[in-house]
């Protein structure tokens, strides 16, 4: 992985961030001045109710959405100041995103789906082969030619899981990724997730309600009411 | 940017979603698309067939046939009450010939009597004094003087006049033409010129007694009873050739005028004789049934007899004397006239004189009369001349289209020949016959070379004009009128030969009609597109929230939808251009073969390869066609996809 981030030092910084929507007239605040850091190589759980804010936290260090006030650093970059073809850009590169539905597409084979996030990168060099090693890494290398319908609910996200790191990102942000599956798939999904932060030093962070997996983090946040606990 | 081939892969996942709404809307576009491809294969190929047999039998020319448009107060009809200085014209010409006569007479010891000459002005009682310079007088036609009065009127209109071959060539030449003929009008007709039925003669039916042969006053009904009529035209050739018979195989009588006769007529005129039934209705019928009639009716001749006026008025007192004689046979008190003209008794014999028991006083006063016409050039001898003509080609006349009832007769009309006139004689075969048998002194009395009329001298006659295309010979027509008699320019033009403009004028209708379906279909297909692709764009936000997640710009979503539109494109583009040619080709395999027929009987292309298509293609109708469809499927998704791109993607995201 990318070795000129020094060990332990922070990928994630988010410093007075704020977060409000307009609703039916009335401004709700979903995040109040939020300050947090995160260190590469970090497994960071962000737990909470629903409705506390961990999602919103998700895609704003994500650079889905823009805050309201605050500032979010990735990996040196203010993501705030990005303009839009930028950021996609940023996102393409350093982050890789998980979500509790998948969000594959039902008419691509595996292969194709994976390899998405190169398309956008204009990048297919080695493309086969580096989507090849990633079905072997999230165990699905016979599955390659299959659409997503064919597949478990727990195989379509490890395939999703693959999508997100083609490019080798720094950051793997993850919504509820067993959201969606059961007990046995989702704790499969956790040690994909344990066995890809020891392998490649990904940076995760995962949102989830699931104590269980927030044990197995190196880190749980909690989130109440769109602030720390 | 992603590459054209990725975004290609991703917008063919589209395809496969919404896929009812995606076939309903190629479906019903290219059903619309499919009819305006139909409607543009289908006419180009009408018009390139039907442009295709008249470039055949033409020589690729263009024919337009241009009448003089001569105001008629030229030939001394238009004033009633004549203006003073009318008046003086016509007392002037009145004095020169009275003065003319009475020396004539002098120099032949008679004496000339101007109290029994008919004057030119005749005191009008009716005359509206109170119209300015109006004289109370009528001009009197049936006046010595006004033969004179008229050629003068001529003679001075000549003069000015912008109505001669010269000035038609002048405008014609601006248009592009290639070629004149001339289109000279025999000028007989069935009073002078009687057909001779079965070569039989009927002296009830003949001169003042003869009637027109044509129960229909159409001009269908005229054309197809020309012979009949006595009306025949000279027409060089090249402009009919496709109607002669085949010079290898035709008879010919070197002592006959050649002539090309309707196929109507010559069913009149020897269908008892040769067996020839009517034409059939149907073309594949009439196409063996017209070589049938070409084989047989090849050299057969018919005969008409001429009798000039002198002989017409002989002929004339012949009868009333035979009728008077013949109603006084008891009359015991009757005496006999002392002049007797008896009626002939062969077939166009000459009226012979079988008594004459004047006096000698007036018999020489006969004779003097004579004598003075004879001197200033107005004494006619009594003539007949028993002319032969032989058939030597026929045409197919068809009603005018403004009397069509059905598609057939309107596809007929279509296609029909058009000269104007039903009874051609062919001017260079003609001239190929015998000299001592050429009847130029009957025929030819409106040609140039015979005339002593000071308009058919000067070139004012109707001529016809080539042109190498429709274009060209439309700018030129449009430089004059329809109708000679009502004409404020120089000349009458309209078509000749066949009805070119008719078929142009169609096929820019149908451009019309065409481009006014391809409105109606773009707006309609248009409104049902942009619903799909906004109800496509609407149903792939989460789709587009996601790409936008993984690192997808929003120029690369516009490429991935707009690549997706351009399959959409191309699907409605290649049924509309199936369902377009399918259109085509089943009217082809319904009508095409007819059409042929009836082509190849109108054109008299018997023999041609030529087929009638109503496929033809127009490379740059189809390709504006396809392009229309191309921006219009793209241009419908663009809105959509404008305002979807532009949307913050984790709240489409969120709304899932």
């Amino acid at each position: 992985m990318n070795n000129s981030t020094p060990k332990n030092a922070k990928l994630i910084e988010v410093s007075g961030l704020t977060k409000r929507y307009k609703i039916g007239g009335q401004f709700v605040t979903v995040l109040d001045n939020i300050d947090l850091s995160v260190e590469e190589g970090e497994f960071l759980a962000v737990t909470g109710a629903s409705g506390s804010g961990k999602s919103t936290l998700l895609h704003l260090m994500g650079g889905l959405d823009i805050p309201s006030s605050g500032k979010v650093s990735v990996d040196g970059v203010n993501i705030g100041q990005l303009k839009d073809s930028r950021l996609s850009e940023f996102r393409n590169r350093t982050i890789g995103f998980v979500f509790q539905f998948f969000y594959l597409q039902p008419f691509l084979n595996l292969r194709d789906n994976i390899a998405v996030p190169t398309m956008f990168a204009s990048n297919d060099k080695e493309r086969a082969q580096i989507v090849n090693e990633l079905l072997q890494r999230v165990g699905l290398s016979d599955q390659g030619d299959k659409l997503p319908k064919q597949l478990s609910g727990g195989q379509i996200q490890r395939a999703a899981i693959a999508r997100a790191l083609i490019n080798q990102p720094k950051l793997l942000l993850a919504d509820e990724p067993t959201g969606n599956l059961d007990s046995a798939n989702g704790a499969a999904i956790v040690e994909l997730f344990k066995r890809i932060r020891r392998e490649l030093n990904t940076t995760i962070v995962i949102v989830t309600h699931n104590q269980e997996i927030a044990a197995q983090a190196d880190r749980e946040l909690k989130m109440k009411d769109g602030a720390l606990q | 940017m992603i590459k054209i081939m990725d975004a290609y892969k991703l917008s063919r996942t589209k395809l496969r979603t919404k896929r009812l709404m995606l076939a309903i809307s190629v479906l019903v576009s290219g059903l619309l698309f499919g009819l305006v491809f139909a409607g543009s294969l289908v006419t180009v190929g009408a018009y390139d067939s039907i442009t295709g047999f008249s470039r055949i039998v033409s020589n690729g020319k263009y024919l337009v046939k241009s009448e003089p448009a001569v105001p008629s107060s030229v030939y001394g009809f238009a004033e009633r009450n004549p203006s003073q200085s009318t008046v003086d014209i016509l007392t002037s010409l009145q004095n020169e010939y009275v003065a003319k006569q009475k020396t004539n007479a002098k120099r032949l010891g008679v004496t000339f009597d101007e109290t029994n000459f008919q004057k030119i002005l005749i005191p009008d009682p009716y005359a509206i004094k109170t119209v300015t310079g109006s004289q109370p007088y009528i001009i009197n036609i049936k006046s010595p003087v006004f033969p004179l009065y008229v050629n003068k009127l001529q003679t001075d209109y000549v003069k000015s006049a912008t109505t001669k071959l010269s000035d038609l060539r002048l405008l014609a030449e601006k248009y592009g033409a290639i070629g004149y003929h001339d289109n000279i009008n025999a000028g007989t007709y069935y009073r002078t010129l009687t057909y001779l039925k079965d070569g039989k003669e009927d002296l009830s039916k003949v001169g003042d007694n003869a009637q027109s042969a044509t129960g229909d006053q159409s001009t269908f009904g005229v054309l197809i009873s020309s012979v009949r009529n006595s009306m025949y035209t000279f027409v060089d050739n090249s402009l009919v050739k496709r109607f002669l018979l085949s010079a290898k195989d035709r008879k010919t009588d070197p002592s006959a005028v050649p002539v090309i006769i309707s196929t109507d007529e010559a069913v009149e005129m020897f269908g008892a004789k040769l067996g020839i039934a009517k034409m059939p209705s149907q073309p594949a019928d009439q196409i063996s049934w017209m070589k049938d009639l070409q084989i047989k009716i090849n050299g057969q001749t018919y005969a008409a007899c001429y009798r000039n006026d002198a002989e017409i008025n002989l002929l004339n007192q012949a009868t009333q004397t035979a009728a008077e004689i013949a109603s006084n046979k008891n009359n015991r008190d009757y005496a006999k006239p002392d002049l007797i003209y008896a009626l002939p008794t062969e077939t166009c014999g000459a009226v012979t004189l079988a008594q004459d028991k004047r006096s000698d006083v007036v018999k020489k006063a006969e004779q003097q009369a004579n004598n003075i016409a004879k001197e200033d050039g107005t004494y006619e001898a009594p003539r007949v001349r028993l002319l032969k003509f032989q058939v030597v080609g026929i045409m197919l006349i068809t009603p005018d289209i403004s009397n069509v009832h059905t598609l057939s007769d309107f596809t007929a009309s279509l296609l029909s020949a058009q000269y104007g006139v039903g009874a051609i004689i062919p001017k260079q075969t003609y001239e190929q016959i015998d000299e001592a048998s050429r009847p130029d002194d009957v025929l030819m009395g409106y040609s140039p070379k015979y005339s002593k009329d000071p308009m058919i001298i000067a070139g004012i006659s109707d001529h016809i004009v080539e042109f190498p295309n429709i274009a060209q010979a439309k700018a030129f027509m449009n430089q004059g009128c329809i109708f000679a008699y009502s004409c404020n320019k120089s000349f009458a033009l309209t078509t000749y030969g066949s009805n070119y403009l008719l078929v142009y004028d169609l096929q820019k209708l149908a451009e019309q009609i065409i481009s006014i379906a391809l409105a109606a279909a773009l707006s309609i297909a248009g409104i049902i597109i942009f619903v799909m692709m906004i109800r496509v764009i609407i149903d792939s936000r989460r789709e587009t929230a996601v790409f936008r997640a993984l690192g997808a710009k929003r120029r690369d979503i516009v490429a991935i939808y707009l690549l997706y539109s351009l399959n959409v494109a191309l699907f409605i583009l290649l049924f509309s251009l199936g369902l377009g040619l399918a259109v085509a080709v089943v009217i082809q395999l319904t009508y095409g073969s007819l059409l042929t027929d009836y082509a190849k009987v109108a054109y008299g292309a018997y023999s041609q390869s030529l087929r009638f298509s109503f496929i033809g293609f127009d490379w740059g109708v189809i390709a504006g066609l396809s392009l229309c469809i191309v921006l219009l499927v793209v241009l419908a998704i663009i809105p959509p996809l404008v305002r979807n791109v532009r949307r913050n993607p984790i709240s489409d995201m969120r709304e899932e």
